[in-house]
């Protein structure tokens, strides 16, 4: 049994330092997703910390069957479903037919040091984009989940996650790319 | 170049310097205090335990008058002999009994069963609940 089974076990049991040793884990990541997606600062928080209230409240119901880190951005994302009305809507409405050609393997680690400029640019890029691409880009390039996985935290089809990271992430290309270009 | 050709050229070669910069870029930072916030948002959704009186509760009281009753036997035969219904009436009056006794005495037996009082509900080692109900008689 992993480590973090056992703080489930124990947290299910009402053990709160297990529960909070698992927000610890998990906060930053959570906390990311709806950062990137609301409008503010508070806002995120409140809804991350929503998220783990909930997954608090509901932890009985967590069978185990899935990651647990999934079940919680699932909680996320729902909640953010309720707050940005548009949201689940601009994601359903993304045409999976171009989605051929994507890759599932995560991202490979590079050696090679990148000026954090770069960085903070493509934070902003992100922060550009329509609020269902950043939703799929932060999921998948940030939180690190497969597409099988964000096909289930954010309840679509397997072709329309493919499909919306690849159009975010030219989306993206772009963006940086005209940026850089105009330097 | 087909749409699918196009795809791949983009993602074989074109996405190692995203990819790079994705694996550079990390998850934002939290606001300060936030699992302290969201722990303290929690604990209170924690149901007390169910207040139930149990027969253990009541053993410090069994033992507390025990010796009261014993102290009191103790004291009205130091009282002298009573053979009537009066005598043993009026052997409870109370400026008998506490002439049958001295000061210290006295002092020495209502401290006794004071600390006996206080520290019963604490001598149920392992249990996670106090006789919060017996505390609050003597606080």
């Amino acid at each position: 049994m992993t480590a973090e089974k056992i703080l489930i076990k124990r947290a299910k049991g009402g053990d709160t330092r297990a529960f909070e040793a698992l927000v610890n884990h998990h906060a930053r990541y959570v906390f990311t997703l709806t950062n990137r997606l609301l409008p503010n600062t508070q806002e995120a928080e409140d809804l991350a910390q929503e998220t783990f209230i909930r997954a608090w409240q509901n932890l009985a119901k967590f069978r185990g069957d899935a990651q647990f880190r999934t079940w919680l951005y699932r909680i996320a994302t729902n909640l953010c479903y309720n707050r940005l009305p548009n949201l689940k809507r601009d994601l359903a409405a993304v045409d999976p037919d171009d989605s051929v050609g994507l890759s599932d393997q995560t991202p490979r680690i590079e050696t090679q040091m990148i000026r954090n400029e770069a960085v903070v640019e493509l934070s902003d890029a992100i922060n550009t984009l329509p609020e269902s691409y950043r939703l799929l880009i932060v999921l998948r390039h940030v939180n690190e989940l497969s597409y099988q996985e964000i096909a289930q935290v954010t309840d679509l089809p397997l072709g329309t996650v493919k499909t919306g990271i690849f159009r975010a992430r030219k989306m993206l290309k772009d963006r940086l790319e005209s940026a850089w270009v105009s330097k | 170049m087909s749409d699918f050709e196009m795809q791949h050229d983009y993602n074989d070669h074109n996405d190692d310097q995203l990819n790079q910069l994705f694996e550079q870029l990390g998850p934002d930072a939290l606001p300060a205090g936030f699992i302290g916030r969201t722990m303290t948002s929690i604990r209170p959704t924690i149901e007390p335990e169910p207040f139930r009186i149990q027969w253990l509760d009541f053993v410090p009281a069994f033992v507390v008058a025990a010796m009261g009753a014993l102290l009191l036997f103790i004291w009205l035969g130091a009282a002298g002999a009573h053979t009537s219904f009066e005598q043993s009436f009026n052997a409870w009056r109370l400026d008998q009994v506490l002439g049958s006794i001295s000061d210290v005495q006295m002092v020495i037996l209502c401290g006794a069963i004071g600390m006996l009082w206080v520290i019963m509900p604490y001598m149920r080692s392992g249990s996670k609940r106090r006789n919060v109900w017996f505390l609050s008689l003597v606080q």
